[in-house]
């Protein structure tokens, strides 16, 4: 159980701080590319469908990579809020909650 | 060396660990918002003018064009050689007008002048009108960015 | 952390709010997983919200620039595509929330005494999401949406005395045009929204001031169910549905993006296949059913009046039912799930 916490809280702080490293860079490049790629679909509004445009392998790829890594954050987001919440039936089950009208105090660390 | 007591209850170390995350996920989405809201400053490569219009550069007179949205202005300058600027005055971004007789550019917001090279001269513009290349090319007149 | 707290305590009084979160109690049965379906309505109305300002920073409500303002949009702001797709696909995960959300308050019969007036801002909380689909369609100003508000705009003429007057309010005119344009664009941004927030402050005031409905089979029996508090426990939870929520439709959203359609030509025959959003597509589907003229009436109104008695009887429901636990609310609930099922069959006919 210990070990499996560390590897999440681990795993969860390497997800927050790559966020400068892997998600913005493929947004960025999508947007720096728009301008130039996006001349042609333009103008084909007169006559067809208007599609978003295909993206090129490049952002393809990057889009994915965002998607791993916002649902590898969310797995992680979920794993500390079950933590959160295990936490906080024990301590509703503990009665702390009936037995004040104060609202939330928390035990402060010695 | 060990502490006696941890510096703070997992309970705070939670919150901060929850509380970043989330964090994470919402910066992670205000870039491409920016990138949404701000959008970026196209500004054309190149303006082509018909060899046409150099019959209009008689007599001091200019000959306006389309910087993209900016307007622009085609004249000759005392050399006689072509020259091209960006007529947005750059005190507070009014249009300036060309002024063949008084061969001055004068922005009418507040009394700018500047002279026949673009060179702000009186009022209150801090710096010369923008210069773009003008040449001649295969009997266009074709205006860039000045390198 | 805490001098902030206190400040804003002292001078907001916030101290009472989140006191009254902690009291707050959320009752845990077999159908507690249905108390997560109104918040999750208002994530996606959230989403809706910021998606929406960031579309109107490019649209332009006029007849020659709407679907050009959407066709860039999608083509040269960057990420346009995503912020359209998310604004289209969060609509529809909202209006089935919705539609899920007044399903399990009917079933769970949460509409009885006293709780009608929460039913009733929760029928009008439906009318006005709906009305925001409707309105939204029209925006692109693509061939399929000019014909769905064509059709959609001609119903109410259908309605005696005040339907023709109400279908040119409406449409800003005889017809749809740019004035229609302009007229659903302010509806969709100000009007609406200004609306929809009034009647959810009302509507949220009401479920707290209530509190949590308990399952008939619940108070038949008598017992006390087991509880939790709101804040933090049923708060954390939910953050955690939200969060899988709010994944689900960015990946949808960047999976299956809409295109968009060529501008609308008001002089144009309607192009084939028109239908209306799915959450339209039962009452598109039962329009058809109804042959042009029953005993001597004028179908068309037939049907449209019927559909307007149902969505009274809809409004009115818990003065219907009032009675606690029998055999009225039986049957009640057995019309509400053949209206269900009548509900996806006809939405499932319209799309053979």
């Amino acid at each position: 159980m210990k070990a499996t916490r560390i590897i999440c809280v681990g795993a969860g702080l390497l997800l927050m701080l790559s966020l400068r490293a892997v998600p913005s860079p493929a947004f960025e490049s999508r947007a720096g590319a728009a301008p130039v790629i996006q001349e042609a679909p333009a103008a084909a509004p007169e006559g067809g469908e208007v599609h978003p445009p295909a993206l090129p392998p490049r952002q393809r790829v990057g889009v994915i990579v965002f998607l791993a890594w916002m649902w590898a954050l969310v797995g992680v987001l979920l794993y500390f809020l079950r933590l959160k919440v295990r936490e906080a039936d024990r301590v509703f089950r503990t009665g702390f909650y009936d037995a004040h009208d104060a609202e939330g105090e928390e035990p402060r660390s010695p | 060396m060990k502490l006696k007591y941890s510096l703070f209850s997992r309970r705070a170390f939670l919150n901060w660990l929850l509380g970043g995350g989330l964090a994470a996920l919402g910066a992670a989405f205000i870039a491409p918002i920016a990138k949404f809201v701000i959008p970026p400053y196209k500004e054309p490569d190149e303006v082509k003018l018909p060899a046409s219009d150099l019959v209009d550069l008689t007599d001091n007179r200019g000959v306006s064009f389309a910087w993209g949205n900016k307007p622009g202005l085609l004249k000759r300058g005392q050399d006689g050689a072509l020259q091209a600027f960006v007529t947005v005055c750059t005190h507070l971004d009014c249009n300036v007008t060309w002024l063949p007789d008084d061969n001055k550019f004068y922005c009418a917001c507040h009394q700018g002048w500047y002279n026949a090279d673009g060179v702000n001269i009186a009022g209150p513009p801090p710096r010369p009108l923008r210069r773009l290349s003008a040449a001649r090319e295969n009997g266009d007149i074709l205006i860039r960015k000045e390198a | 952390m805490g001098t902030i707290r206190g400040w804003l305590d002292d001078r907001l009084g916030i101290g009472e709010v989140s006191g009254f979160l902690t009291k707050k109690a959320v009752p845990l049965h077999s159908h507690t997983i249905w108390y997560y379906t109104g918040s999750s309505i208002l994530l996606f109305l959230g989403i809706q919200v910021v998606t929406g300002v960031m579309l109107a920073l490019y649209y332009k409500p006029t007849i020659e620039g709407a679907n050009a303002s959407v066709a860039r949009i999608i083509t040269e702001v960057p990420l346009g595509w995503l912020i359209r797709s998310v604004h289209s696909w969060s609509a529809s995960a909202m209006i089935a929330l919705v539609l899920v959300h007044m399903l399990s308050i009917a079933f769970i019969k949460a509409y009885r005494k006293p709780r009608e007036a929460t039913w009733l801002t929760g029928v009008l909380l439906l009318a006005a999401s709906m009305a925001f689909g409707f309105t939204g369609y029209l925006l692109p100003w693509d061939s399929l949406s000019l014909a769905a508000t064509k059709v959609g705009t001609d119903f109410p003429k259908a309605v005696p005395l005040v339907g023709p007057l109400a279908a040119k309010v409406l449409r800003g005119g005889e017809d749809v045009t740019g004035d229609t344009i302009s007229r659903f664009f302010i509806t969709h941004v100000c009007i609406l929204p200004l609306l929809i927030f009034a009647i959810l402050g009302l509507h949220l005031f009401l479920v707290q001031r209530h509190g949590m409905s308990l399952p008939l089979e619940r108070d038949a029996r008598e017992e006390k169910p087991g509880w939790l508090p709101f804040w933090p426990n049923f708060i954390m939870r939910e953050t955690g549905v939200w969060l899988v929520l709010f994944g689900a439709v960015i990946t949808l959203a960047i999976f299956a993006a809409p295109s968009l359609g060529p501008a609308a030509d008001i002089m144009a025959p309607a192009p084939a296949g028109i239908k209306p959003e799915w959450y339209f597509l039962f009452m598109f589907q039962t329009l058809k059913l109804f042959p042009s003229r029953i005993a001597g009436l004028n179908g068309e109104q037939v049907a449209v009046m019927s559909m307007l008695a149902g969505l009274a009887l809809v409004f009115v429901l818990p003065f219907i039912d009032n009675r606690p636990t029998e055999r009225k609310g039986r049957v009640v609930s057995w019309l509400v799930l053949a209206a269900f099922v009548y509900a996806i069959a006809m939405t499932v006919w319209s799309l053979l």
